[in-house]
């Protein structure tokens, strides 16, 4: 409405205008060209982009841009290989339950689906990237759900929680494979990686269950891992692992019987109870013995097969016959019983301290006592050794109670100069004569890494001496450089402090054990 | 040639006098410092940077997980999108749409209108008055804050009895945040107009 009086508003105000609608070629031909051509607007020249960056907010922008990236780069999980499980039950899994190998997540199930003819379930499942090893042909698969039995109750944590998938690897080098058959069960040798499995014929399953302990002398030292029928069906036969470190006790001349249950024996002379262990009395159990025998009796392999009797014959438990857990010789020890003369501001006293040792032949002349370094007292070597004339030792065999007083100072000269106090030391004598059990130089091996070994000293049963052993794992020991720390679980350290350590693998001394207040350790061989 | 401007605070329209450099124009009434001419390319600068920054970091804020709830076992991550889903999905249409339409649409809607405002040169008048309009509108709404105050309470409230932990996303989103504020506070909308002068 407005439109036309604007137009006469501007007209009005417009200096020198020509009518409303002139066609170009009569302003052209018009008069004075300059005051009639609209004045061209004026304008900032346009924002450079330079300008606009000149702001250090900009810095910012760049920091936030880099950290989003980082942010989603993170948050992407990164993707093993997935694999698909087939169990024949579910359980209960679902989607986003966790795969776990030794108590870590290696996976996650990322599906749970009904297999076609509705038999199986399929699980999908995405293995973490250092786990995709796992993938392999061999590798077994079963849903951890609780159980609970007579002699122990499992997989607890997933009573209120989620099911897992537990997994126990295959061999490393089997073909890669995507697709695995999960176990409907637990398998129940999942703890043991080796041992000898052996086969229990017997004319009946007599109480005995899957899970049920092999004892020897009332120890278990194996288990029971299924059973079945003979293939004839005449016959049960009760598949069974004994662990490797007591394979040593099972030969070809055992012998099997059953210790299911409570016997009871009424009789004239009274009422006689006997039991093992509760948890035989309940799942069964088997024991066995070696009798002694005329002939030698070999060792068993895997698949060996054994008659399972249903009593024991008295012979079998009376006659025991000598089977080391270890296959050689312990080397003989010597109790170092020392005194040392001190004097504390002008008042002379002893010390009295004692310590394990070996003493070797080096050659036909020369004894050398291996011992922990400090024997010596700190800060002595060869030099001032002489000196030194208040050192002292009595070296005591324990195997012939054998005592021998004899003074070293004089014979220092080849020590280890510098040892460490949590070293060990040879202590050389051309003295220390007598009826002494000595190792020889081949009994030594310098260790590369650590392995499985024991520690072994001499203690005095009744005027004999008797070997005890301690047995440290090699997953206990923390290798340093001269030194393997080890974290044992007894308080007793003190008493095996100088003891030589043995090789568990060939029976060669390979160490020293030092006890010492921040724990034991063992100082190896070089 | 004087200008005039009216305060931003309390509205009262100034004649604003030629400034020597160093010296600044305020309001008589409130005090409230006015836009000095040739602040556009600083402020837009300034804002554009906040509000670019703002929203690169927008969506690792809302898409990675946030939160890390373990109860009993069971691990579960959430985003705030995949929490939203999961509302949504459960029927919760509600809750659900608000908290899509004022945690993630209109946090967005006036991160993309602030860095359109600073940024284009070229908007047309009645463009940028639009613009304008619909950013103050939608900013009022834009409670991308009072999701990290929800946050704060469920860490008070629950954290005795789940074990949580959170995700990538809080350092986002809690960035994300901090420079829309930087974005909004050095918005000046005085000096969009300064060309059209």
């Amino acid at each position: 409405m407005n439109q036309p009086q604007e137009n006469e508003l501007l007209a009005a105000q417009s200096p020198p205008t020509p009518d409303q609608s002139p066609s170009p070629s009569t302003e052209v031909a018009g008069s004075d060209s300059a005051s009639r051509f609209p004045l061209a607007k004026i304008r900032e020249a346009q924002t450079t982009p330079a300008l606009l960056l000149s702001s250090k907010m900009w810095w910012v922008t760049l920091a936030c841009l880099l950290l989003a990236f980082w942010l989603t780069w993170r948050s992407i999980p990164a993707h093993g290989p997935t694999i698909v499980i087939q169990f024949p039950e579910g359980f209960g899994l679902k989607s986003g339950d966790a795969v776990r190998h030794r108590g870590i997540d290696v996976g996650t199930v990322s599906e749970v689906v009904l297999s076609d003819d509705l038999s199986q379930i399929s699980a999908m499942v995405t293995l973490t990237p250092e786990a995709a090893k796992l993938a392999r042909e061999g590798t077994r698969f079963w849903i951890v759900r609780p159980q609970l039995s007579l002699t122990g109750v499992s997989g607890l944590e997933t009573a209120v929680g989620a099911k897992y998938i537990a997994v126990s690897p295959g061999d490393s080098s089997g073909a890669v494979r995507k697709s695995f058959d999960g176990l409907a069960i637990v398998p129940p040798d999942e703890d043991n990686d080796n041992g000898i499995d052996i086969v229990l014929r017997g004319d009946g399953r007599h109480g005995v269950t899957v899970g049920s302990p092999i004892a020897w002398r009332g120890v278990d030292v194996g288990q029971t891992l299924s059973i079945h029928l003979s293939p004839d069906a005449r016959f049960v036969d009760i598949h069974a692992r004994i662990q490797p470190e007591y394979s040593r006790l099972l030969r070809s001349t055992s012998q099997f019987w059953v210790t299911s249950g409570l016997g009871v024996d009424v009789g004239l002379s009274g009422f006689h109870l006997s039991a093992d262990s509760l948890s035989s009395i309940v799942r069964g159990g088997v024991s066995f013995a070696t009798p002694t025998t005329s002939d030698d009796p070999s060792p068993v392999r895997s698949g060996q097969m054994f008659v399972l009797h249903e009593k024991p014959d008295a012979k079998w438990l009376t006659a025991s016959t000598s089977l080391p857990l270890i296959d050689f010789k312990l080397p003989p020890t010597v109790m170092i019983h020392g005194s040392r003369k001190k004097t504390l501001i002008g008042i002379p006293r002893t010390q009295q301290f004692s310590m394990n040792g070996l003493v070797l032949q080096r050659d036909a002349a020369t004894l050398e006592l291996l011992t922990a370094a400090d024997a010596l007292p700190k800060g002595v070597d060869s030099s001032d050794a002489a000196n030194e004339a208040s050192e002292e030792f009595r070296v005591e065999s324990s195997t012939t109670n054998f005592s021998a007083t004899l003074l070293l100072q004089k014979k220092l000269d080849t020590v280890n100069k510098h040892a460490a106090p949590d070293n060990y030391i040879w202590l050389v004598s051309n003295d220390l004569k007598g009826n002494f059990a000595t190792a020889k130089s081949t009994d030594l091996r310098q260790p590369t890494e650590p392995e499985d070994c024991c520690v072994c000293r001499s203690v005095q049963n009744d005027g004999a001496a008797v070997s005890v052993i301690q047995s440290i794992s090699r997953d206990q020991i923390t290798a340093n450089e001269t030194s393997w720390t080890i974290s044992l679980d007894t308080s007793d350290i003190a008493s095996w402090h100088g003891a030589p350590v043995v090789a568990m693998a060939d029976g060669k001394i390979i160490g020293v054990f030092i006890a010492s207040k921040s724990g034991a350790k063992i100082s190896i061989l070089h | 040639m004087a200008r005039h401007l009216s305060c931003h605070s309390c509205g009262l329209i100034h004649q604003i006098p030629d400034l020597l450099p160093g010296q600044r124009s305020e309001c008589t009434r409130c005090g409230s410092a006015f836009a000095p001419p040739g602040c556009r390319r600083t402020t837009s600068s300034r804002t554009a940077a906040a509000a670019i920054a703002a929203f690169v970091l927008f969506w690792p804020a809302v898409l990675c997980p946030i939160l890390e709830i373990e109860k009993f076992g069971i691990r579960q991550q959430s985003s705030i999108i995949g929490g939203t889903i999961e509302l949504l999905r459960h029927g919760s249409w509600l809750v659900g749409a608000i908290v899509l339409l004022f945690s993630v649409v209109f946090p967005l809607t006036k991160i993309v209108l602030l860095l359109e405002l600073s940024l284009l040169e070229f908007l047309h008048k009645r463009h940028k008055a639009t613009t304008l309009h619909i950013m103050e509108h939608v900013g009022k709404w834009s409670m991308m804050d009072v999701m990290l105050l929800a946050f704060l309470v469920m860490l008070v409230k629950l954290g005795n009895l789940v074990h949580f932990e959170f995700g990538p996303a809080v350092i986002a989103f809690i960035l994300c945040v901090a420079m829309s504020m930087v974005a909004s506070i050095s918005f000046h909308p005085h000096a969009i107009w300064e060309d059209a002068e």
